[in-house]
């Protein structure tokens, strides 16, 4: 990163590898400097252990689609591996398993869990696993990039995966279809794209990662490439948040609790129903999640955040921990009556907050 | 601050003047127009009670607020008494909430003990003459005490919260320009005077250990009111209908709070009636009134309503003047359902106008397992009618519960779900039809899905139908209804709602053995940390086990609620 670590890249960084930060976290984000910080984000924290027995205990034990979506909303909002569960939620997107197309209890969680397992650890055991997920294959047959031809020998039949090569002659096995698929130059170029447009938003990764990544398929590596690049800062406020980033953006450094089935009733209503995108290409994103109408919707849920907020920091904290203070002079000059709630309520109108 | 600076004026003017007057009671203090108010009267028998219960205790063991329990116990300590004593002391006098309109509240206590008021007002003082040393903590001054001639102090220590202390007075409000008022020079009456508070007062008996007095003619003007009042649903309507009728032409509600001995009986009385063509055609009970709940092994609650549906059919275009969509569909179901019959003259009217409700704890069959979420049975009994025409309509019930049955199976089966499987059992000389899921492919029986919480039912038992989501249930009313018809029990002819619970330590029993569930659906539900949610529920348990029955019992406009506590 060439240009001078400051308060905006650190919140740059926060943003697009968190759901939230708190004041604390960016001032010690600041001082740490990107480094340390990149490597924080991608260790494990010492209260994972704790956090997932926890949430653990949370999941019913024929949990819907729903409740799969709820109990991951909990997660976003509390867990101490934010990056694990962004990463989580960028795989989810990317294999576009939607929760309305798998009715039966517990297939969601089982997906949702699949995912967090190699979200940041090898691309080809995840695709081997995707591969022979029953919610995968109930709601969208192969997953994507997995030669459909080739793994046409699968079925799946009330929730339950079959492959009987022997009835199927000619087809490949699912270990076999997704060598094949990984051989394709094509399947790490598409990953590493992809995981650059989350990361970076327009800009391009550098090749070197693209060559990296073909060799040992390792998510976690990729993403501090990424991360460490100088084409991380171009993305700087280039992406439009999505709904979910949006209300937790929000939510967490004010402190405030949201229900997660009443987050999840929120978010539908402006187009992001966790776990449900539109279609196995997942959410569109970007300009699509604004419109006439969720411009309204995100200001209404913002009042809402705020009201619930019983201690908003004081003023210059708001302004440090949502916008970094980094908007145009007019526009903090016209923030300068403000305080409270009544502040907060104003930044999340900004179009720098919007941004990510 | 501005509010404070006021405060200074008003204060020094009015605490001089109210300073010679004779001590008035807090609703001869406080001015009217309240929305809601609640006294407590007799501060003792109330502490008495709990203080039996070990209810004290019980909030010790886990506060909910550290620094509130440090600020009683160093009072406590000052005082030089206990926990009890202390609230006991403060309490004595009497304890005053009321709320106004701009959800301005203001709660009044009347100590027993000036000197206690003497140690909180030194206490307060210390704290807003300690200087600010922290620098995280340099905010704009938000505490405030002022001592004003005539024995009047006030102080804020977060700038939201206003106390007040005159004589043995303590009054706390949540607005600043809320004790402005109180101070202020009136120029209208006050709460004790006003009309309807001194009906409601006096409709709430002689000597209520507390009372609350509810101000319906301010309320039914509020929107969000209206809105609660308004009826919903069909089940609404149905069950609900004749108390927000009540309620939306009453001007006030009072609630008086009555001990005897280990029973409180809350007694609720309204100046609203029922209206004889409206809610009341249907709920005003007639001859030969209730009959009484149904009892049951394992029993949660029992409840029994006169509600002729007949008439309630009859009825339906004037209380749903607005037909729905919802509502049209339904209609054309409960035709398919019975055959294209008329509804009201074939169907509703067929039935007694009672309807009795049981939910009981399940007992599972070992043969077919225990599902991992344990919900209660429930099932709803009926009378009918003597057939004019000889006709079997119970017969007409159980084609119509079996064409529910198959849709329900249709429905669930177009989400790749299992359905139930029909067949009939002799019990009690009497055959009737359940549906059960298959056990074929469980593997795990001691872990079973939930939908085997559900084998419905239904039985044909002389003139009483019984619709039960479990089979279990089903032949434990047959038994209940055969005693019922050999010693035919009197009737009630004034109550149209009763709703008993004999055992609540079964109900404690079924929250406890679905602990981890509710606490999870406490988190998802209202964001609660696990932890917290798991401490509210182990309290509502807890508050469960101090309850030894419960009883509701409703007429035209009046309600009891008695409480047995063990």
């Amino acid at each position: 990163m060439p240009q001078t670590w400051n308060l905006a890249l650190a919140g740059h960084l926060l943003r697009r590898t968190t759901f939230g930060f708190t004041s604390a976290q960016l001032q010690q984000a600041l001082a740490d400097g990107p480094a340390k910080t990149i490597n924080r984000l991608l260790a494990v924290p010492p209260d994972q252990v704790a956090f997932e027995q926890s949430v653990a205990a949370l999941i019913p034990p024929e949990a819907t689609s729903q409740d799969s979506g709820q109990v991951w909303l909990y997660r976003m909002r509390n867990s101490p591996y934010p990056l694990l569960e962004k990463a989580t939620l960028f795989w989810y997107n990317f294999f576009g398993v939607a929760g309305s197309r798998v009715p039966q209890p517990g297939l969601m969680e089982q997906h949702i869990t699949l995912l967090r397992k190699h979200a940041l650890g090898r691309f080809d055991q995840m695709l081997l696993a995707v591969a022979q997920d029953p919610a995968a294959l109930l709601a969208n047959g192969p997953p994507p990039l997995v030669d459909r031809e080739a793994f046409s020998g699968v079925t799946v039949l009330r929730g339950e995966y079959h492959f009987d090569p022997a009835r199927h002659r000619g087809n490949l096995s699912p270990e076999d279809a997704v060598r094949k698929t990984l051989s394709e130059p094509a399947t790490a170029q598409t990953v590493v794209r992809r995981v650059g447009r989350w990361l970076l938003a327009d800009a391009t990764p550098p090749a070197s990662l693209t060559e990296a990544f073909a060799h040992d398929y390792d998510i976690g590596k990729l993403i501090a490439g990424i991360l460490r690049s100088d084409q991380f800062l171009d993305g700087y406020r280039q992406d439009i948040k999505s709904p979910l980033e949006f209300a937790l953006n929000l939510a967490i450094p004010l402190g405030v609790t949201l229900p997660p089935a009443e987050l999840q009733a929120d978010l539908s209503a402006l187009g992001q129903r966790i776990p449900d995108p539109p279609s196995r290409d997942g959410w569109p994103g970007g300009r699509r999640w604004l419109n006439h109408y969720t411009i309204v919707g995100r200001s209404h849920l913002a009042a809402d955040i705020i009201a619930k907020a019983e201690h908003p920091p004081d003023r210059q904290t708001l302004l440090n921990t949502l916008i970094q203070n980094d908007a145009p002079r007019e526009v903090l000059q016209s923030l300068a009556q403000l305080d409270g709630n009544e502040l907060a309520k104003a930044i999340a109108n900004l179009p720098e907050f919007q941004l990510s | 601050m501005a509010v404070f600076g006021r405060l200074n004026a008003i204060l020094l003017f009015c605490a001089l003047a109210a300073a010679a007057q004779p001590s008035p009671t807090a609703d001869q203090w406080l001015p009217e127009g309240a929305v809601y108010a609640f006294r407590v009267e007799q501060p003792g028998a109330l502490l008495d009670l709990a203080a039996s219960l070990k209810i004290p205790e019980m909030l010790l063991a886990n506060p909910t607020d550290p620094g509130f329990q440090r600020l009683v116990e160093m009072l406590s300590k000052r005082a030089g008494t206990d926990y009890t004593g202390l609230i006991r002391q403060f309490t004595g006098g009497g304890v005053t909430y009321v709320l106004y309109p701009g959800d301005a509240s203001v709660i009044v206590f009347d100590t027993q003990n000036p000197q206690l008021l003497d140690v909180l007002q030194q206490f307060v003082k210390a704290v807003a003459g300690t200087p600010v040393v922290s620098p995280a903590s340099a905010k704009k001054p938000s505490i405030f005490y002022q001592e004003y001639p005539g024995d009047v102090v006030v102080w804020s220590l977060d700038g939201k919260q206003v106390f007040a202390r005159t004589g043995n007075r303590l009054i706390l409000t949540n607005q600043g320009e809320t004790m402005k008022v109180l101070f202020a020079p009136r120029a209208h009456g006050s709460l004790a005077a006003s009309p309807l508070y001194a009906q409601a007062r006096q409709a709430a008996g002689a000597h209520p250990a507390a009372w609350g007095f509810i101000n319906m003619a301010m309320l039914n003007r509020y929107p969000p009111a209206q809105k609660a009042l308004a009826n919903n649903d069909l089940f609404d309507i149905v069950f609900n209908g004749p108390l927000k009728q009540s309620l939306r032409g009453a001007n006030w509600v009072s609630l008086g709070l009555s001990i005897e001995g280990r029973k409180l009986r809350l007694h609720a009385a309204t100046d609203g009636k029922l209206d004889a063509t409206g809610f009341g055609a249907i709920a005003l009970p007639a001859e030969p009134g209730i009959l009484p709940n149904l009892s049951v092994p394992r029993e949660l609650a029992a409840a029994t309503f006169w509600r002729d549906l007949g008439q309630f059919y009859g009825l339906k275009d004037t209380l749903f003047p607005e037909k729905t969509s919802g509502g049209i569909l339904a209609e054309n179901f409960l035709e398919i359902f019975f055959t294209g019959r008329d509804l009201n003259q074939e169907v509703f009217s067929r039935l007694e106008p009672q309807v009795r409700l049981i939910v009981a704890r399940q007992q599972y069959d070992p043969k077919i397992g225990t599902p991992v979420e344990q919900y209660p049975a429930a099932a709803l009994v009926f009378r009918v009618k003597p057939a004019p025409d000889k006709e079997d309509f119970g017969e007409v019930l159980e084609e119509a519960w079996q064409k529910a049955v198959g849709l329900t199976n249709f429905t669930r089966g177009q989400q790749a779900l299992p359905g139930v499987l029909l067949d009939r059992e002799t019990y009690g000389g009497v055959t009737f039809t359940y549906g059960a899921f298959s056990t074929r492919s469980q593997k795990d029986r001691a872990h079973l899905p939930s939908n085997f919480n559900y084998r419905p039912a239904i039985v044909r038992d002389g003139p009483y139908i019984i619709l039960s989501t479990t089979d279990g249930l089903a032949r434990d009313l047959i038994d209940a209804v055969n005693h019922e018809d050999s010693r035919q029990p009197a009737r009630q002819s004034d109550t149209h709602t009763l709703v008993e619970v004999n055992s609540p330590a079964e109900i404690a029993a079924l929250l406890n053995v679905n602990r981890s569930g509710m606490i999870r659906q406490s988190v998802l539900s209202k964001g609660q940390k696990p932890e917290q949610a798991a401490l509210e529920f182990d309290r509502n348990v807890a508050w469960l086990d101090k309850l030894a029955r419960a009883r509701l019992s409703m007429t035209g406009n009046q309600a009891d609620l008695d409480l047995e506590l063990k």
